[in-house]
């Protein structure tokens, strides 16, 4: 069994473990209403962390994930509140917002071969000011909290049975972005620029295209966000979504994409998604205080990080003695 | 000195003089005595936060949780001094301690579970909030005793509010620390290469160590400043500040690749940025502007800097803020 697949079942069983405790601790929490809350709260996060992944892929990081989804938010309260353009219109619209920030991110980032973190979270104050710049204002000039009340919009934090409309969406998303990187070129290209952008740049691959198109995705995916969550809360705050990025930056490393890029996959994020949001409902369901929340979260990407360093070492040490005994045998079988 | 170190040298100043020569076009109110202390003083907790923060990214880190550490601390003098009813110069003294505490904590997670700088302390810059948020239980508190305390930031020596001292000598500290001590030397060859530097003696891990921890250290000087300065303390005190000590770092020049920094360039970077907010305020720029222009400044401060800062993204490079081994 490979190494990820073993990390991967631990985790699951984790998960598990995790679940019925709390189970037994609570009986709020296996109620079909509580597991579906999860499984809409992973999705969430879950939405951002796929483009997060792939741009991790690439050895890269975006911290302007959340204050794209913040600008995209303040975008479609703007369409709702002074146009009649249907939500169908312009939600694609909506959806640009992220295909240029994310063009500019990477724009800077190869164009200038400026350090990643830096650039986007310049773009993230950059974007958290423009956010407040064109939010809604009442006739004082005061921000003000749109209340969303159009039903195509207010649709997309629906449910369709027990399942909440944005799981859907993050599996639906998941499976084909897990397709795309897997089974195409593009695809392979990602992991080959992740893993060694000279090797990359000299087998002919086109890094700079590569790296322009995670981070375009990624910010696809965080406007994509910003649909969902501001349709579950039926309001827009300008600051909505920023300071998620460390619960997607969680996510993804729980569920094994490392930040030395070349290595990941989008079914691990799914479940570190999942993991996370059981985690925090944990939390909430057992009655402990929310401010203990970051430090979970910050303290489970510590100790995550920690235990995969651990882990590699393991295994690298068990290749080593395998091929080491390979080596042996080999000369054994020469000598006989 | 030759000719071309001095114009490297002389390129930020030049820039800072400029920017002050037309913000004083613009602004008439710009040049006023009164105006230029203001802005120094709300620069000084930056430049306080600055002073230390410079050596993680020299090493080729990079340090995100002085936020959380000064508001941490600032929440922990005030327990100590007002809760503990311990003396206020052993209190201090303690939570510089705390401070540093946190900072080798910092480093040794980076150095010996090799985990990337900017993934720990940002994890830390999490957990410590919760922490902070914890200890204070959510909520604000005035610091109201003792006096002495309440001086540091809101006193005045010689016509100047006490904490631009502070920062001034801090400055003047680490300046000489990085550029006069041996630890200053370590720090700049471990950054600019891991390899040889460990192959001439230098310990690269405890060089990043002590930089962390010295980086934890003056985020608990800047917290106790801010604490007595605002005259209270709560978890969020000075959320979001690394972002403007990072500005401050790469406006003056200090490269995040490691290897290279100057701590006056980053206190010249911190007046500079400063003095861009003062002026969007003398120019009644609404706030919601300011971040943009924030990031904006980062931008084209690195852009520019690319000329200055030595390139070391060859083959191995690609990766931000990587470690090279």
């Amino acid at each position: 069994m490979s190494l990820a697949a073993l990390r991967r079942l631990i985790l699951i069983g984790l998960m598990l473990a995790i679940g019925a405790a709390l189970a037994t601790a609570h009986h709020v929490f296996l109620t079909m209403g509580n597991l579906m809350t999860i499984l809409q709260q992973g999705s969430l996060t879950g939405i951002l962390a796929i483009g997060f992944t792939l741009v991790m892929i690439t050895a890269g990081i975006d911290m302007s994930i959340g204050a794209v989804v913040a600008v995209t938010s303040m975008v479609a309260v703007n369409f709702l509140s002074y146009t009649k353009i249907p939500v169908l219109l312009f939600l694609p619209l909506s959806l640009f917002v992220g295909v240029v920030v994310g063009s500019l991110n990477g724009f800077f980032i190869t164009r200038f071969k400026l350090p990643e973190f830096i650039v986007t979270l310049a773009m993230r104050g950059i974007l958290s000011g423009l956010a407040l710049m064109i939010a809604v204002r009442d006739s004082t000039g005061f921000i003000q909290n749109v209340y969303i009340q159009d039903p195509t919009y207010l649709w997309f934090g629906g449910q369709a049975g027990p399942v909440y409309i944005v799981t859907i969406a993050f599996l639906v998303l998941a499976f084909f972005t897990q397709l795309f990187l897997k089974r195409t070129r593009a695809g392979t290209n990602i992991y080959a620029t992740g893993a060694n952008p000279a090797a990359a740049r000299l087998s002919g691959i086109n890094t700079t295209r590569t790296i322009v198109g995670v981070y375009i995705f990624s910010g696809v995916c965080a406007s994509l966000a910003a649909v969902f969550i501001s349709s579950q809360m039926m309001t827009a705050m300008p600051d909505l979504g920023i300071g998620t990025e460390m619960d997607v930056i969680a996510a993804v490393v729980i569920g094994g994409t490392p930040f030395t890029g070349g290595v990941g996959d989008v079914w691990g994020t799914v479940i570190g998604a999942v993991f996370l949001a059981l985690l925090k409902n944990g939390i909430t369901v057992l009655g402990i205080s929310p401010w203990i929340q970051p430090i979970v979260v910050g303290g489970i990407i510590v100790l995550t990080v920690i235990a995969d360093v651990w882990y590699k070492g393991l295994a690298e040490a068990a290749a080593a003695r395998g091929a080491r005994r390979a080596r042996d045998a080999a000369a054994d079988g020469a000598a006989a | 000195m030759n000719l071309a170190k001095l114009k490297a040298a002389l390129r930020l100043p030049a820039v800072l003089v400029a920017l002050m020569a037309v913000l004083t076009i613009v602004s008439p109110r710009f040049l006023a005595i009164g105006n230029l202390s203001n802005v120094l003083w709300s620069v000084c907790v930056i430049g306080i936060l600055a002073s230390g923060a410079i050596y993680a990214p020299i090493t080729g880190g990079i340090d995100l949780s002085i936020g959380s550490i000064a508001a941490l601390t600032g929440i922990f003098v005030d327990l100590l001094m007002n809760r503990a009813g311990v003396n206020w110069l052993l209190a201090i003294a303690a939570t510089i301690a705390l401070g540093a505490f946190i900072g080798l904590f910092n480093g040794l997670i980076t150095t010996k579970f090799k985990v990337n700088a900017f993934i720990v302390t940002m994890a830390a810059k999490t957990y410590l909030y919760g922490i902070a948020m914890v200890i204070s239980q959510g909520g604000m508190k005035s610091i109201l005793k003792p006096a002495q305390f309440l001086a540091i930031g809101g006193g005045r020596s010689f016509g100047l509010p006490n904490p631009i001292y502070i920062m001034l000598a801090l400055i003047v500290l680490s300046h000489i620390l990085l550029t006069r001590s041996s630890f200053g030397r370590r720090a700049i060859a471990v950054g600019a290469n891991e390899v040889a530097a460990r192959l001439s003696g230098v310990d690269p891990d405890r060089t990043r160590m002590a930089a962390y921890t010295v980086s934890g250290a003056t985020a608990a000087v800047g917290g106790i400043v801010l604490a007595s300065l605002t005259q209270q303390s709560f978890a969020g005190a000075a959320s979001g500040i690394e972002l403007d000590v990072l500005t401050a770092l790469v406006v003056g020049g200090t490269s995040l690749m490691g290897g290279s920094g100057s701590v006056v360039g980053a206190f010249i970077g911190a007046v500079m940025v400063a003095f861009i907010g003062n002026g969007l305020n003398l120019l009644n720029v609404p706030a919601p502007y300011h971040p943009t222009a924030t990031g904006i400044v980062i931008l084209l401060a690195l852009i520019f800097n690319m000329g200055i800062a030595p390139r070391k993204r060859g083959a191995a490079g690609g990766k931000h803020l990587r470690r090279t081994s």
